[in-house]
């Protein structure tokens, strides 16, 4: 499934969500946010960029030192 | 109401006894007369259960607790009947009259527990001893049971004549021989000494309390195997009815405590002191109930309610050891010889934790219904005041699991065994039964603690 | 007629008689016994019921049945069923056995009242849990076994020493919020005892320790109850504990950074767990206002159902390839379609894809972070997916169900009740995620919340979107790797060996240099000697005592033994004498 679709495909959906985003929220104003930050356009796609570098880099850096190889209990 | 439907049950029983018995001598069929014989007994239960409502007028006073146990008898009469239809449809031709015997002696031990009038209670013990006699000489080619069956007439006898002192002495004090009329006797005359204390001996006779007994072992060792089962269990539940309802129900001021003291202590040392050195299980058991209607009798100096809620759980669970222990007896070839249980274990493991779990039950160690019953009447005895008598009876327990633990030790030998198993599976199955029961309620007591 | 049949007890009693069955009759037995546990639950009225008379207190009710008990015992007792199902097909009792007691146990948890019978089905969770650890039958499992007992016996401690003290203090037995008695000793044991069953960092790393190591019918027993329970509890004895949005919302994250790190299936989904009732920890912190509860509520409904299809399709990738590690499974998806379908459903669920059921599960609790402007909780919550997206989705889906085959594994077919248990709880998460108001009639608190909102779908479209962008960015580099990783486990793992070290260095040289040769000269100079001259006392002297007693009894037996003749004119002398002397007493008395 995920080979068919191809990067490129793949970069337009974002692109399509990012504008979504932006004409029903921030033109629109469908929404009723709770907080102040959450008034920045596209802020779903913001937060779902931003949180999952913050993930895979606290991930990466904290496998530098609890990463181990499979026999290290024995 | 009429006095007659209170006594539906045991009017149907005796007619059902009669109408078999007079089939059985046309038919000659032993297994269908037995068949019959359990039917028989199982409606008159059914009609004790339909007919469960306590009356009283003066001559029959039904009340609860004479309700249940007219249907622990009862179902005792089923269990040895059960029990001895493989000893007696095997080998003799006898069978009619013996279903017809029991019956009779079940119909007596109710009508007896009925009774509330010392007339009537004296026909009765006449009605349920007579069958007994002749139970117990039943095998009339065995010497042995002929002399046990001819014992326990002339010592019978003497209690029946005791009884009959004690309803004389009744009449001739208070011109009744009512059981309400015991309320008005006073300890100050010779006579109503004598009437309390010949009928307490009628029934210690009866119960085989010491130093009344000597004739139980003989005729328990004599008697044919069920119908020792039948000794140990019926008549004693009978005779306590019976004392029940005469302390009790009567209202009685007086009470003869120390001879009871006496009798229950007698009774405990020597029937646990005696059982030490038998090898011959049906002897052993004759003094083991000896010794257990010595800690029953105990309970016959709780004056209140605690007398009934002490006693009858320890008659039910007294009679399902018993029955059980029998159970197994009839089921080993060679049963009463303690030598043929080494390594029972080994042959039949279901027999052999079965009987464990009612040794373990007779002796009163947790969780078994002997305990519990045990703990309750120790304990209410205590509680009235009689520390001495409750600590004897602890000292002859922990005395008798020495005896009734050397038969565990004897199942679980690690030897080869020689033992061989009679292939009836209803004689296995009641010793099961028994034991399921008796650890089922070790661990659930409400099953026994009838309030 | 009762009222009420306590559908825990009968599910714990039935079983009981699993083991005596005919080996055939077993798989039909406990699925029969599963669907009576559940046909119960599903009657059961609403109401207390039940009483006990305990060392002269007396406890009632036992039994309580409102919305929220109902609501996670309807959930227990039907995932108890699927579990069933799904080892229907097994040649090992124990295993089916433990999962209806477990079962039981949990309903049993959901439906108390008094909070010693709860404490009671409570201890017996962990007791089920150990035996499915067990049942796996390797070294590792019963290792795990062992660790996982040992610190679940340690939480279980705190929680009774906690009960204890609320008894001796309040002098009620009832289960009901603790949030009263708020910060006093006894609260913080027992929120210690629920907190380690919900594995909340730092005592959660049982969890991923142990649930890898069971059956793979076990894990599916073994992911929605001891957890779910404790979320339960903490619902119904904590609402509105501050602490637990902090602890919840790290909890969430941490679980999805581990949980992106791992290689092998089931301890990836395990860590998932982590991060899942870290959403419902917050949501019970939150629950100062309702939306925060049923939030909680509803998502360990859902996170039930979702996870165990979760776990049933990694168990059903492990019986078909006997492999349990990414890196050497891979394009998994062409041998097994059900199986694939199966497990992205279960994993768009979790990561909250809208329409399915971890959408409408967990948005109230985001949404009620929102509403009491908890901003760190609101921005933690959805990292916490984001990772979710990443790890479940993007990573464990692509690698094994896709990408490139990395071992030449064998493919089993995957056994009929399998499947339909995979596809039972795969149709319930998506009419859930339809139907998301006919789900919330049943929440403990009445709520108006409407989860299908524009900015709320934009918002999670953005979230999937771009995190799969990162994804395929970062590809390569999140590539799965045989290794593993250390987590909290490691202080008692490597503790106990440092300690046994230690204790070699230091304790076992003086015990031998020093302690050993004191005690010798003791022994030798003092208490043999000593111990000599009292054996010689004893048999001389003491020794008599119980032959004296014995001896004595025996005479006594057989002088007593001389009257019993045989004779009858004895017997019937004997018994005039006594008849004599006895009225002699009286007339004398």
């Amino acid at each position: 499934m995920i080979r068919m679709i191809s990067k490129k495909t793949f970069y337009w959906i974002c692109l399509i969500v990012v504008i979504l985003e932006i004409v029903f929220l921030k033109i629109m104003h469908l929404g009723h946010p709770y907080f102040d930050f959450e008034e920045l356009p596209a802020f779903g796609a913001i937060i779902g960029f931003l949180g999952t570098l913050f993930i895979v880099v606290v991930a990466k850096s904290l496998s530098l030192f609890i990463t181990k190889r499979e026999d290290y209990y024995d | 109401m009429s006095q007659y439907i209170a006594l539906v049950p045991e009017m149907a029983l005796l007619a059902l006894g009669v109408v078999l018995f007079l089939y059985g001598l046309i038919s000659k069929d032993n297994k269908k007369v037995f068949f019959l014989g359990i039917l028989s007994i199982a409606i008159s239960t059914a009609l004790a259960l339909m007919y469960s409502f306590e009356f009283s007028n003066s001559l029959i006073r039904i009340d609860i607790y004479t309700i249940i146990l007219r249907l622990l008898i009862l179902f005792t009469g089923i269990l040895i009947l059960m029990l001895s239809y493989d000893e007696l449809t095997r080998n003799n031709s006898m069978a009619n009259e013996y279903v017809f015997l029991i019956i009779l002696a079940l119909f007596g031990m109710n009508m007896m527990i009925a009774a509330n009038d010392l007339l009537i209670l004296y026909l009765s013990l006449e009605a349920f001893s007579l069958p007994l006699y002749l139970l117990a000489g039943f095998y009339i080619r065995n010497k042995q049971s002929v002399e046990a069956g001819l014992k326990y007439f002339i010592l019978g006898t003497v209690a029946s004549i005791l009884l009959i002192g004690s309803i004389v002495f009744l009449y001739a004090n208070t011109g009744s021989t009512s059981y309400e009329s015991f309320a008005a006797l006073r300890w100050d005359k010779l006579s109503s000494i004598l009437i309390l204390v010949f009928l307490l001996f009628t029934f210690a006779f009866k119960l085989s309390l010491v130093p009344f007994h000597a004739w139980a072992p003989d005729v328990y060792q004599g008697a044919p195997t069920p119908v020792t089962a039948f000794f140990s269990t019926a008549p004693k539940v009978a005779a306590f009815a019976v004392l029940i309802k005469v302390f009790l129900v009567s209202q009685l001021e007086i009470k003869p405590q120390t001879l009871i003291i006496i009798l229950s202590a007698l009774s405990m040392i020597v029937g646990n002191l005696l059982a030490l050195r038998q090898t011959n299980l049906k002897r052993l058991f004759a003094y083991s109930s000896i010794a257990h209607a010595g800690y029953m009798s105990m309970a016959l100096l709780l004056v209140d309610n605690t007398l009934i809620l002490s006693l009858i759980p320890y008659l039910i669970a007294y009679v399902f050891m018993n029955i059980g222990a029998f159970a197994v007896i009839l089921s080993i070839s060679g049963g009463e010889n303690i030598l043929n249980y080494r390594g029972l274990n080994k042959v039949n493991s279901l027999i052999a934790i079965s009987m464990a779990i009612i040794l373990i039950s007779l002796t009163g160690i947790p969780p078994t219904a002997g305990f519990i019953v045990k703990f309750n009447l120790f304990k209410n005895v205590f509680m009235a005041g009689y520390q001495g008598l409750v600590f004897l009876g602890l000292l002859m327990s922990v005395l008798s699991a020495y005896y009734y633990l050397r038969i565990v030790f004897y199942i679980y030998k690690d030897v080869p065994s020689r033992v061989s198993i009679n292939k009836n599976s209803l004689i296995s199955g009641v010793a099961l039964a028994s034991a399921v029961f008796l650890i089922l309620s070790g661990v659930i007591p409400s099953l026994l603690m009838i309030n | 007629m009762i009222d009420f049949i306590h559908p825990g007890l009968v599910l714990i009693l039935a079983a009981t008689l699993l083991p005596v069955l005919p080996k055939n009759l077993r798989g039909p037995y406990s699925v029969l016994v599963a669907t009576v546990g559940f046909f119960l639950t599903l009657i059961a009225g609403q109401g207390f019921y039940g009483s006990i008379s305990l060392f002269g207190i007396e406890i009632s009710p036992l039994v309580r049945v409102d919305k929220l008990s109902l609501l996670f015992a309807y959930i227990f007792s039907f995932i108890g069923l699927i579990g069933i199902i799904y080892c229907y097909h097994i040649d090992d009792w124990l295993q089916q056995f433990a999962g209806l007691l477990y079962t039981g146990a949990s309903v049993g948890v959901s439906f108390a009242a008094d909070i010693l019978s709860f404490y009671l089905f409570w201890e017996m969770l962990s007791f089920c849990a150990v035996l499915l650890i067990w049942s796996e039958r390797t070294k590792e499992s019963t290792e795990a076994g062992y660790r996982y007992i040992l610190v679940h016996i340690a939480g279980g401690l705190s929680l009774f020493a906690g009960i204890m003290i609320f008894i001796y203090q309040t002098g009620s037995f009832t289960f009901d919020s603790f949030m009263a008695h708020s910060g006093e000793p006894f609260w913080w044991f027992i929120l210690i005892g629920f907190i380690l069953c919900a594995a909340v960092p730092p005592l959660h790393a049982w969890l991923p320790d142990a649930y890898p190591a069971a059956t793979i019918y076990g894990s599916v027993f073994l992911n929605p109850f001891t957890t779910k329970a404790a979320v339960y509890a903490l619902i119904r004895g904590f609402p509105g504990a501050e602490v637990l949005i902090y602890l919840g919302s790290v909890m969430a994250v941490y679980g999805v950074i581990y949980a992106l790190l791992e290689n092998n299936l089931r301890r990836l989904l395990s860590y998932h767990i982590v991060s899942q009732v870290g959403y419902m920890v917050a949501g019970v912190g939150l629950g100062v206002i309702t939306l925060g509860l049923n939030g909680s509520a509803s998502h360990a409904f859902n996170h039930i159902l979702y996870k165990c299809l979760l776990f049933m399709s990694a168990g059903a990738v492990i019986y078909a390839t006997g492999k349990q590690k990414m890196t050497e499974l891979g394009d998994f998806g062409r041998y097994a379609p059900i199986t694939a379908i199966s497990f992205f459903v279960g994993a768009f669920s979790i990561a909250g894809f809208p329409l399915t059921n971890g959408f409408i599960g967990k948005s109230p609790i985001i949404s009620a972070a929102g509403e009491i402007h908890n901003a760190f909780a609101y921005i933690m919550l959805n990292v916490a997916t984001c990772g979710t997206i990443i790890s479940i989705i993007c990573k464990m889906g692509y690698y094994t169900f896709f990408s490139d085959k990395k071992s030449d594994y064998p493919v089993r077919e995957t056994p009929i009740n399998m499947k339909i248990a995979m596809l039972i709880t795969s149709a319930l998460c998506i009419l859930i995620g339809i139907f998301p108001h006919a789900f919330y009639a049943y929440l403990p608190f009445p709520m108006d919340y409407e989860p299908y909102t524009a900015a709320h779908i934009l918002d999670t479209l953005g979230i999937f979107s771009f995190t799969s962008l990162v994804f395929i960015l970062f590809l390569k580099k999140l590539k799965p790797k045989p290794y593993i990783n250390l987590d909290m486990d490691w202080f008692y793992r490597k503790g106990a060996v440092v300690t046994n070290k230690t204790l070699d260095k230091t304790v076992i040289p003086a015990e031998y240099d020093f302690i050993n040769n004191v005690w010798r000269w003791i022994l030798d100079s003092v208490v043999i000697p000593i111990s000599k001259r009292l054996t010689l006392f004893e048999n001389t002297k003491m020794n008599g005592i119980p032959i004296f007693m014995s001896n004595a009894a025996k005479a006594t037996g057989d002088g007593i033994a001389q009257f019993g003749s045989g004779k009858i004119q004895d017997y019937a002398v004997y018994m005039v004498i006594f008849m004599a002397l006895a009225l002699i007493l009286y007339i004398i008395l």
